[in-house]
C-alpha cells in the first residue's frame, strides 16, 4: 500500500508489538525488471492484517507464519503473489503497469497522488531539464518548461530579480509572486528592495538561493483546487521543490558520489554601432555632445579639439593640452563589456542502508557577469536524512545552508540623457561612436573624480560608474524540516512536520565621492532577516471498500512570518575609497530615495484547518472535496477567517468503458474539472492609522536638526477585505496511438473579486491614497502540452514537445472616479489597470492624432504633437507563447533544443527608442544630409509636407528629446532558441573496470540566439527584460541593461 | 508510552502553534509597530511640520510665478502647451494632503502639507491652551489656502480635508476662500494674543526670539494688507479696511521683521540648501537652470538705453553671478542663437520691436547669460557659461568679476532665505494704494516708492555678512552709486506723467525687489500689468493668452468626480476672482 512511508519514528518512543505466533523471518528485496530496489514497495501477508514496506532500497523483513503468500505490491507496478514456502530469503520482481494509470506525482502539502485522481492540472519539471544549465537561479531555469509559468527577468546582470507568475497576474496591488515551498515548507521568495526601480537596484529574487543543480524536481501547482489546502498563500500558484537531499533515497546501498563541474561563459547581447558619423547635431563635427548626428567620418580622420584640452583641466591632464584627438569610430560600447563566466562545482554523496539513509551535498557557484563589478558567488550546503526508527514510526529530516553574494552596479533608468540616478548602463548604450570610452581617462588623477568628454563634465563615465559605485546582496540562509509520521492503524497515519526557513539579507548602495549623480557619495547599509516557521499536523486515513476508495487528509498548519529589517543611509564621504559609515558626515535612517524608511519590523500571522477527501470508483473516476478554513493577521477581526472550498472530479473513460482498454489509438484519457477559492490578505498594517514621525527633516543653519510628526498621506481603511478569488478549471490528459502521442489540456478561468486597490485620492480630501475593495480581476486561459515521440529505434529516440500558454486578463468593475490605477512605474509613464482592458496596459504621452485619418498630427515645426495627457499606447500582454522542445538520443548521446516563441504583446523600450533618438546603431546609418517629412498629418488635414533634417526626424521626435512615450513603443514579438545542449554519457561497459559508475559530458547554452522582427534591426533588442524590477509592471524598460547570451561545458561522474 | 500518549502530544503540539495564537495577539498584529499612535502627537512637531511643509509649498508656487513674469526660465512656447496639469500636482500636494516632504525628495514622493497637519495641529493645540501654536498655524493656512486662489481659482475650502467623509470635496469660490482665509488671520491673531496662551513653541522657523509673537501678530496683519490690496479691483470695500490696516500701522515695515524662510548649508541627510543654490552650484555640468534674460536685462541695462552697466543697480552684483564676462565662448554649438543675432546685430524674430534698447534677445551683454522667454530650444552645452543665482537671496557668490566657474559649496554655502514677504514689499503696496485708491495714510506714492527701493537696496546689500560672504570691496557699490540709483528711479517717477506710467514705475521696482519671489510679482502682474514691457515669448509669434490660472492638477481632476472641467490657459483667459482687467491685459 503506497501510504506507508520510509519508516520512521519519535527518538524517545519504542514501541514493541507482540508478534504472531509461529513465525519466522523472512527477508528479500523487491525489484524492477532491471534488478533496481523498488523503495516503499509494501509488503502484506495475504488474508492478514498488517505488513511492512521496503526500505529506499528494496529491501525488507517480516515476520510471516509459515507457508505465508505474501502480497507485493509498488506504486507503479503490477502487484503479485508469491508463496513464501520454506524460503527465509526472497527476490521478487515487479512489472511496471501502464505507466499514465500509475504516475505518481506530489500535490499540495508534499502528499503523493496517483496522478489519474487529482481534478487538476499539475506539471512536473523532471531534474534533467533543471541540472547542469547555465543560470544558477531557478526561477530563469524553469523559463518555457511549464505551460501556464510566466517568467521575465529584471536584466541580463548575473544574480539580478527574477518574476515569475503563474497563471497570469491576478491582483492590480497585491503580490503576484508564487509560493515557493521546499521539502514541504514554505519558502520565502521576496525581492526586498529598499527603493523604487528609479535607483536601478538589481535585488535579487529570494529564489535564488536555491541551487538548480540540488533540485530532485519541480512541481507547478498551478490552479487554486491544486493549491487550496495552502489556502491564502498558494493563490498564486505554488512552486513545489523536492530537493535531493529531500528526496526518498533511491540509493543503492553503496554510497554513491557524484561530482560535477560546469563552466559556462556570458556575453552581453549588444546593438551593432554605426560606424560611419560621429557625435554632433545636424551634421556638425561635434565631439562634445550627448548624441549621434554628427558629421560623417573620413578617412584619415579629422583631427579636432581634445575633450580634455581646456583650461580648467590644464593640471590635471597637461598631456592633452594641444593633443589631436580623432573624429573617428571607437567602438568604444562592446569593448566596455567583457566576456563573463561561471563556474560551478557540485558534490553529492548519498547512501543508505537498512533503517536509514542519507544524502549530502554542496555546490560551489563563481558567477561574473559581463561587466566588470558583478559578480556572483554562492555556496550551498545540504543534508537530508530518513531513519525507521521503530516499527511505525518513523523520522526523516533536511538542513541546507546557502550563502549568496551578488554584486553589481547601480542601473537606474535612463532615456538616452543621464540616467535619472546612477546607472551603468544608462550612461553607456548611448556614448556616441566618436567618444573614446575606453581610451579616455575616467577619473582626475588628484582626486578619482569622474572626468568624461562633455564641456561641463555631466554625465558620469561609466567606466567611473563601475569601479566607483556598487550594489551588495549578500545572504546567509538556513532552512530545513524535520517531519515525523506514525502509522496509527492501518490506512491511518499521523504526521507533524515542523519547517524553517530562516536568512539574513546584507545589503549595501554605495557610491564614492566624486560621481556626478550623488558627487559627495553615498553609503546605505541595510540588513534584514526574515524568520518563517511553519507547523503541520497531519491526519491521513486511506482504505478501499470493495469498489470504492477513499483518501482523507486532514490537518491544521499554523505560519509565522516575520521581518525585520535596520538599516542606516550616509552621504559625504569624508576619504575617497573608504566606504564605512564612520568615514560619513550625515547619516539617515532612510534609504537613497529619502523617505523609504530602513528600519521597520513586520509580522504575519495564518492560521488554518483543512480537510480533503477522495473518493474514488473502481479506478475510473474520482471526486475530491475540502477546504481550508483560514484566519491571518492583516485585517481586522471581523474579515478575518475565511473559508476556502474546493471540489473536483476526474473521468478516466479509458479505465472505464471496457471497449477502449484494449484500444490502439487512445491508451488514456482522463478528463477533469475543479473549483476552488482562495483570497489576497492585504499587506499588514494597512487598516489602522499611525502618526507618522520623522527626525532631521531640516537642518536650520545654526545646525539645529528640525524633527516633525505628521498626518500621514495614506487614509486607513480598517474595513479593509482580502482580495477574494474563484477559479474553474477543466482538462484532458491523454496517451493516443501506442502512447506516441501524448496531451495535456487545460482551460482555467480566475476571477479575483474586491481587488485591494490604492485608490489614489484628491490631496484635497486631505491624504493622498488609501485601499479600498473594488474591481475585478478575470484571467481565462489555455495550457496545452503536446509530445511526439517522432521516432523510436533501439539506438535512437526523438521526442518532441509542445508547449501552448494563453491567458487573457481583463480588468472591471472599477468605479468611475479611478479612471486607471497605476500598477507600475511612473503615474504618467507606466503600466495600469483600466476597465475593459487587460491587466496592466501601459499609458504614457501618445502623439496626438487627427480624428479623421488617426494618422499623427505634425505641427508647424514639422515634428509630431505630443499628448499633454496620458493614453494608452501598449498592451505588454502576449497573445499566446509557445515552447518547443526537441529530444533527440542516440545510444549515449543526447541533443536537446528549447525554442521559445511570443506571439504579440508591446513594449516600452528605453534601449530601442534612445538608441535611435541619439542616432548611434546602425540603424541610423542612412543618409543623413536628405530631408525628412515625417508620415502623418498637419493641422489644416493635408498630408505633411514639412521638410526637417535627420537629426529633427529622429532625434527631436524621440523619447531622448521629451517627445511622446509612444515612440518607444514596439511589438515584442520574439522568437528565441532559449536552450541547446549536446550531451553524451559513456557507456556503463566502457566504466565496468574503472572506479567511476557513469561519466557524462555536455555542451550547453541559453538565450543563444532571438529575433525579434519588430524591433528595429542592429538594436538586437531582447523584449524579455523589464526595466520596473520585481512586481505586477511588464513591458517596460529604460535602458536598463542588455540580456546575456551564456554558453558552455559540464562533466559529471559518479563513482 | 502508548499510542495514545504520542496522538495525544501531536495534537497539543498542532494546538500549541495553531490555536494558541488567539484574538488578542491577532488583534495586536494589527497595529504597526514602526510608528506611534495617532495619540502620541506633539503640538510643536506638528508645527515643525507645518512651516517646512508651507516653505515648500511657496516654494513650487514661486518657480512657476517667476516662470511667468520672466524671472526664470519658462520654456513656452505657447501658454496651453508650456505646463501639463501633472506639473501642479506637487503644489497641490504640499497644500492639502497628509504626509511628510523631506527636503530633497523627488516630488512623486513629497507631499507633505500644511494644511491637515496645520488642521491637526490647531485641534490639539487649542486643548492644550498652546495658542501660540495655532496662531502661527493659522496664519500659514490662511497664506496657503489664498495663494491656492491666486494660482488656480476656486478651490476646495468648506468640503476639503474631511478624510473619509468626503473624498470628493467640491470647489468653493475664490472669493470665499479668501474670506475664509481673512477670517482665519483674525482667529489666528485672537490666538496669538490670548494671555492664557502655554509657552510658545520650541522652533521657529520664520520668527525665533522673543519678538515671535508680536512679530507674527504683524504679519497677519500685513498679510491682510495683501489680501485687500489683491482684491480692491472688484471688492470697492477694502479701502475702508486698507485705512484702518494703515492706520494702525502694525505692519512689516522694518527689516527686522521680514518673513523669510532661512536654510541651512547641509548637502545631504537632508539637504537645507536654498533650492537654486543646489541647482546652480554643482561640481559638474554647471548651473543647472536658466534666468529669464528679461529680469537680468531690467536690473542691469533696462535704465542704461539698453546697455548692461555694473555700476547701475547697486543689486547688480548680488543677484546674479556670472561665470563668464564675456561671450567668448559662444558658438554655434554652445550658444545656437548668439550666432543668430551676433549680439547686438541682429536676426531677431520678425514680431520683435526693435532691439535691444526695448527688449533683450538671446544675451544681454557682459557675460550675462539666460534665457529669452518661451524659448524651448534644447540646452546646448552652456552649463559652464549660464549665469547664477548671486549671493542674494540663495546664498551662491557674489559676482566681483570673478569669471569662474560655480563649484559645489562655493559661497554662502546655500544658506539663503525666500524673501516671503519683505518690509520693501509693504512700502510697495502701500504706494499702490496711495496711488490707486488715493490712502495716503502711510505717505506719498513718491516717498512710499523710495522707502520701498532704499530697503530692498539695504536688504541686499546687508545680506551676504549674513551669510558669511565678504564681497570684495573694490565691487560693492558705493553710498553714491546707492543714491544715484534712488535719485534715477525718483527722476524717472518725477517725470513721468500719467499715473499708469507712476504705477508702471512703483511695480517695476517692486518687481526688482521681489528676486527670490515668484508668487508676488505674479499676482501683481495680473493686478496691475506691470512692469508693462515683459518680454514678447521668443519662439512663436502668438503664445495664446497669457495664463491667468493654471491648470487645474492631474490629480485633482483626475481623482475628484466633483472636480470643475480642467481649464485650458492660453487658449481662454481664465482669471481668477480678484482679476477684473481685460482679456488682452498682459502677454
Amino acid at each position: 500500500m503506497r501510504k506507508i512511508r520510509i519508516a520512521m519514528t519519535w527518538a524517545f518512543t519504542l514501541i514493541s508489538f507482540s508478534l504472531f505466533a509461529q513465525t519466522k523471518e523472512v527477508s528479500g528485496k523487491v525489484t524492477d525488471p532491471s534488478g533496481a530496489g523498488i523503495p516503499s514497495a509494501t509488503i502484506r501477508i495475504k488474508g492478514q492484517k498488517g505488513g511492512t514496506s521496503a526500505d529506499p532500497n528494496g529491501f525488507f523483513k517480516l515476520n510471516t507464519p509459515l507457508h505465508a503468500v505474501l502480497i507485493i505490491s509498488g506504486v507503479g507496478y503490477d502487484p503479485v503473489e508469491v508463496s513464501v514456502a520454506d524460503r527465509s530469503t526472497v527476490t521478487i520482481s515487479l512489472k511496471p503497469n501502464n505507466s499514465a494509470l500509475s504516475e505518481v506525482v506530489v500535490t499540495a502539502l508534499g502528499i503523493k497522488r496517483e496522478k489519474k485522481a487529482l481534478g487538476y492540472a499539475v506539471a512536473t519539471v523532471d531534474k534533467s531539464a533543471l541540472e547542469l544549465r547555465p543560470e544558477g537561479d531557478i526561477g530563469r531555469v524553469l523559463t518555457g518548461k511549464a505551460p501556464g509559468l510566466n517568467i521575465l527577468s529584471t536584466s541580463g546582470l548575473s544574480g539580478s530579480g527574477t518574476n515569475i507568475n503563474i497563471r497570469g497576474i491576478s491582483t492590480i496591488s497585491g503580490s503576484s509572486q508564487p509560493l515557493f515551498v521546499v521539502d514541504g515548507v514554505p519558502f520565502d521568495a521576496s525581492t526586498n528592495t529598499q527603493s523604487d526601480f528609479t535607483f536601478g537596484h538589481q535585488t535579487s529574487s529570494r529564489f535564488l538561493d536555491l541551487d538548480p543543480n540540488n533540485i530532485e524536481s519541480v512541481n507547478v501547482l498551478k490552479g487554486l483546487s491544486a493549491t487550496v489546502l495552502y489556502g491564502e498563500a498558494g493563490r498564486n500558484g505554488v512552486i513545489l521543490i523536492t530537493t535531493k537531499n529531500g528526496a526518498s533515497q533511491k540509493a543503492k546501498g553503496k554510497a554513491e558520489v557524484t561530482v560535477s563541474q560546469s563552466y559556462f561563459a556570458t556575453k552581453a547581447i549588444l546593438p551593432e554601432y554605426n560606424t560611419k558619423y560621429g557625435g554632433g547635431f545636424d551634421l556638425s563635427q561635434g565631439i562634445a555632445f550627448f548624441s549621434n548626428w554628427g558629421a560623417a567620418f573620413k578617412n584619415p580622420p579629422v583631427a579636432v579639439k581634445h575633450p580634455y584640452d581646456k583650461s580648467s583641466l590644464a593640471n590635471e591632464f597637461p598631456q592633452y593640452k594641444g593633443a589631436p584627438y580623432y573624429y573617428k569610430y571607437y567602438n568604444s560600447v562592446p569593448r566596455f563589456f567583457r566576456m563573463g563566466g561561471a563556474s560551478n562545482t557540485g558534490v553529492n554523496v548519498s547512501g543508505a542502508g537498512q533503517n536509514a539513509s542519507y544524502s549530502m551535498s554542496y555546490s560551489y557557484l563563481d558567477d561574473e557577469g559581463y561587466i566588470p563589478g558583478n559578480s556572483m558567488y554562492k555556496n550551498t550546503f545540504g543534508f537530508g536524512g530518513s531513519a525507521r526508527l521503530a516499527n511505525k514510526l518513523t523520522v526523516s529530516g533536511t538542513i541546507n545552508y546557502v550563502t549568496t553574494n551578488v554584486s553589481s552596479p547601480p542601473t537606474s533608468n535612463s532615456y538616452g540623457n543621464n540616467a535619472t540616478n546612477t546607472s551603468v548602463f544608462g550612461n553607456v548604450l548611448y556614448t556616441p561612436t566618436a567618444v573614446d570610452l575606453m581610451g579616455l581617462p575616467y577619473e582626475l588623477p588628484s582626486d578619482h573624480s569622474s572626468i568624461y568628454y562633455r564641456n561641463g563634465n555631466d554625465i558620469q563615465n561609466p567606466r567611473w560608474t563601475l569601479y566607483n559605485s556598487f550594489t551588495v546582496d549578500r545572504v546567509s540562509r538556513t532552512f530545513g524540516q524535520m517531519l515525523f509520521n506514525y502509522a496509527l492503524i492501518k490506512g491511518l497515519s499521523l504526521s507533524y512536520r515542523i519547517g524553517f526557513d530562516n536568512y539574513t539579507e546584507f545589503q549595501e548602495y554605495a557610491q564614492n565621492k566624486g560621481g556626478i549623480s550623488t558627487p559627495t557619495g553615498i553609503y546605505r547599509t541595510n540588513t534584514g532577516i526574515n524568520n518563517i516557521w511553519d507547523h503541520t499536523l497531519f491526519l491521513n486515513f486511506n482504505r478501499n471498500f470493495s469498489d470504492f476508495s477513499l483518501n482523507v487528509d486532514a490537518g491544521a498548519n499554523a505560519k509565522r512570518t516575520h521581518y525585520e529589517q535596520t538599516g542606516m543611509t550616509s552621504t559625504q564621504q569624508l576619504v575617497y575609497g573608504l566606504m564605512n559609515h564612520g568615514s560619513f558626515v550625515n547619516h539617515s535612517p532612510n534609504s537613497e530615495d529619502l523617505v523609504t524608511p530602513l528600519n521597520y519590523g513586520q509580522d504575519f500571522l495564518s492560521l488554518g484547518l483543512f480537510a480533503q477527501a477522495t473518493l474514488g470508483y473502481k479506478d475510473w473516476a474520482y471526486l475530491t472535496a475540502g477546504g481550508r478554513n483560514s484566519t491571518f493577521s492583516s485585517v481586522e477581526q471581523i474579515n478575518r477567517t475565511i473559508f476556502y472550498p474546493s471540489a473536483s472530479l476526474s473521468f478516466i473513460p479509458t479505465s472505464a468503458i471496457e471497449s477502449w482498454k484494449e484500444s490502439k489509438v487512445v491508451n488514456y484519457l482522463k478528463l477533469r474539472v475543479g473549483y476552488a477559492t482562495s483570497a489576497n490578505p492585504p499587506t499588514p498594517y494597512s487598516t489602522r492609522s499611525s502618526l507618522f514621525v520623522s527626525t532631521r527633516n531640516f537642518l536650520t543653519s545654526k545646525g539645529t536638526a528640525i524633527n516633525i510628526n505628521a498626518i500621514p498621506p495614506q487614509m486607513a481603511n480598517p474595513n479593509l477585505k482580502p482580495e477574494l478569488l474563484k477559479e474553474i478549471e477543466g482538462g484532458m490528459e491523454g496517451k493516443f496511438l501506442e502512447n506516441r502521442v501524448d496531451v495535456d489540456l487545460t482551460l482555467y478561468r480566475r476571477v479575483a473579486n474586491d481587488q485591494i486597490l490604492n485608490q489614489f485620492l484628491d490631496p484635497s480630501s486631505g491624504f493622498v491614497s488609501r485601499q479600498i475593495n473594488v474591481g475585478k480581476v478575470t484571467n481565462k486561459g489555455i495550457e496545452l502540452k503536446l509530445g511526439v515521440v517522432a521516432v523510436q529505434s533501439r539506438d535512437w529516440k526523438w521526442y518532441v514537445e509542445g508547449l501552448y500558454t494563453l491567458n487573457k486578463s481583463m480588468v472591471s468593475g472599477i468605479p468611475a472616479e479611478l479612471p486607471q490605477i497605476n500598477t507600475a512605474g511612473f503615474s504618467n509613464e507606466g503600466t495600469f489597470a483600466k476597465n475593459g482592458h487587460p491587466l496592466g496596459i501601459i499609458m504614457a504621452n501618445y502623439f496626438q492624432k487627427d480624428l479623421k485619418t488617426g494618422q499623427k498630427l505634425v505641427g508647424t515645426d514639422g515634428n509630431y504633437i505630443n499628448s499633454n495627457d496620458i493614453g494608452i499606447i501598449g498592451d505588454p500582454n502576449a497573445l499566446y507563447k509557445l515552447t518547443g522542445i526537441s529530444t533527440l538520443t542516440f545510444k549515449g548521446f543526447t541533443f536537446r533544443m528549447q525554442w521559445d516563441f511570443v506571439e504579440g504583446g508591446e513594449m516600452y523600450s528605453g534601449t530601442a527608442g534612445a538608441l535611435l533618438g541619439r542616432g548611434v546603431t546602425r540603424d541610423t546609418e542612412f543618409d543623413r544630409a536628405a530631408p525628412y517629412i515625417l508620415p502623418g498629418v498637419m493641422e489644416n488635414g493635408q498630408p505633411n509636407n514639412i521638410q526637417i533634417s535627420a537629426t529633427q526626424a529622429y532625434y527631436t521626435n524621440s523619447i531622448t528629446n521629451g517627445a511622446a512615450d509612444e515612440s518607444a513603443i514596439f511589438d515584442a514579438t520574439c522568437i528565441r532558441l532559449r536552450e541547446a545542449s549536446l550531451s553524451y554519457s559513456l557507456p556503463g561497459k566502457v566504466l565496468d573496470k574503472t572506479p567511476f559508475g557513469s561519466m557524462s559530458l555536455s555542451l550547453s547554452g541559453t538565450n543563444l540566439w532571438y529575433n525579434a522582427p519588430n524591433f528595429p534591426k542592429y538594436m538586437h533588442f531582447d523584449p524579455e527584460a523589464s526595466g520596473l524590477g520585481v512586481g505586477n509592471g511588464r513591458g517596460m524598460e529604460f535602458l536598463t541593461g542588455p540580456s546575456a547570451r551564456r554558453y558552455g561545458a559540464s562533466l559529471r561522474i559518479t563513482f | 508510552m502508548t499510542i495514545k500518549k504520542i496522538f495525544t502530544g501531536l495534537v497539543a503540539i498542532g494546538v500549541l502553534a495553531g490555536a494558541s495564537s488567539c484574538k488578542k495577539s491577532l488583534n495586536d498584529l494589527l497595529n504597526n509597530p514602526n510608528y506611534p499612535g495617532t495619540t502620541t502627537a506633539d503640538v510643536d512637531l506638528y508645527l515643525n511640520q507645518v512651516q517646512l511643509s508651507f516653505n515648500n509649498f511657496w516654494v513650487t508656487a514661486s518657480d512657476y510665478g517667476a516662470q511667468l513674469v520672466r524671472q526664470q526660465q519658462w520654456v513656452g512656447p505657447f501658454y496651453r502647451n508650456a505646463y501639463t496639469p501633472s506639473t501642479f500636482d506637487g503644489e497641490w500636494e504640499t497644500a492639502y494632503a497628509g504626509g511628510n516632504a523631506p527636503f530633497g525628495a523627488s516630488a512623486t514622493l513629497a507631499y507633505g502639507g500644511v494644511i491637515p497637519n496645520a488642521d491637526a495641529l490647531i485641534k490639539l493645540a487649542t486643548s492644550q491652551k498652546k495658542y501660540i501654536q495655532s496662531g502661527i498655524a493659522k496664519v500659514l493656512k490662511a497664506f496657503t489656502l489664498a495663494t491656492l486662489v491666486d494660482d488656480f481659482g476656486d478651490v476646495p475650502f468648506s468640503q476639503a480635508n474631511q478624510g473619509n467623509a468626503n473624498t470628493n470635496p467640491k470647489v468653493d469660490q475664490g472669493a470665499a476662500v479668501y474670506a475664509g482665509a481673512l477670517s482665519l488671520l483674525d482667529s489666528a491673531i485672537t490666538d496669538l494674543k490670548n494671555p492664557d496662551a502655554a509657552p510658545g513653541p520650541a522652533n521657529d522657523l520664520y520668527y525665533p526670539g522673543s519678538t515671535e509673537v508680536a512679530n507674527w501678530v504683524t504679519f497677519a496683519k500685513t498679510l491682510k494688507l495683501k489680501l485687500y490690496m489683491q482684491t480692491r479691483l472688484v471688492d470697492p470695500s477694502v479701502t475702508s479696511k486698507i485705512t484702518a490696516l494703515l492706520t494702525e500701522n502694525d505692519l512689516i515695515n522694518d527689516p527686522s521683521q521680514d518673513f523669510v524662510f532661512k536654510y541651512g548649508t547641509s548637502i545631504t541627510a537632508p539637504d537645507s540648501r536654498h533650492e537654486h543654490y543646489g541647482l546652480d552650484y554643482v561640481n559638474s555640468g554647471g548651473v543647472g537652470e536658466y534666468i529669464c534674460n528679461y529680469f537680468m536685462w531690467m536690473v542691469t541695462a533696462q535704465k542704461y538705453g539698453g546697455s548692461v552697466n555694473l555700476n547701475g543697480d547697486p543689486r547688480t552684483r548680488y543677484y546674479f553671478y556670472r561665470q563668464s564676462n564675456s561671450y567668448s565662448w559662444a558658438n554655434s554649438q554652445t550658444c545656437p542663437c548668439f550666432v543668430n543675432s551676433q549680439y547686438g546685430n541682429s536676426n531677431f524674430p520678425a514680431w520683435y520691436p526693435s532691439v535691444p534698447d526695448k527688449t533683450p534677445y538671446c544675451v544681454i551683454g557682459k557675460g550675462y547669460m539666460g534665457r529669452d522667454h518661451g524659448d524651448n530650444s534644447g540646452a546646448p552645452p552652456d552649463g559652464s557659461f549660464r549665469t547664477a543665482f548671486g549671493v542674494y537671496p540663495a546664498a551662491g557668490q557674489f559676482d566681483g568679476d570673478q569669471a569662474q566657474a560655480v563649484t559645489l559649496s562655493m559661497g554662502g554655502l546655500g544658506a539663503g532665505i525666500n524673501p516671503i514677504w519683505l518690509s520693501s514689499f509693504t512700502s510697495f503696496l502701500e504706494a499702490e494704494a496711495a496711488l490707486t485708491l488715493n490712502i495716503t495714510t502711510a505717505g506719498a506714492p513718491r516717498d512710499l516708492l523710495q522707502a520701498g527701493v532704499q530697503t530692498s537696496i539695504d536688504k541686499v546689500m546687508g545680506f551676504p555678512a549674513s551669510v558669511n560672504v565678504t564681497p570684495d570691496p573694490s565691487y560693492v557699490p558705493s553710498a553714491t552709486q546707492v543714491s544715484n540709483y534712488v535719485n534715477l528711479v525718483l527722476s524717472n517717477y518725477d517725470n513721468a506723467t500719467t499715473d499708469d506710467a507712476r504705477l508702471n514705475i512703483i511695480m517695476t521696482e517692486y518687481y526688482l525687489a521681489s528676486w527670490g519671489n515668484g508668487v508676488e510679482p505674479y499676482n501683481n502682474y495680473r493686478r496691475t500689468g506691470k512692469p508693462d514691457n515683459a518680454q514678447l515669448a521668443v519662439a512663436v509669434p502668438n503664445p495664446g493668452f497669457f495664463m491667468r490660472s493654471f491648470y487645474y492638477p492631474s490629480v485633482f481632476v483626475n481623482r475628484n468626480s466633483n472636480a470643475p472641467a480642467q481649464k485650458t490657459p492660453g487658449d481662454a483667459v481664465q482669471k481668477v476672482f480678484w482679476d477684473n482687467n481685460p482679456d488682452n491685459f498682459v502677454k
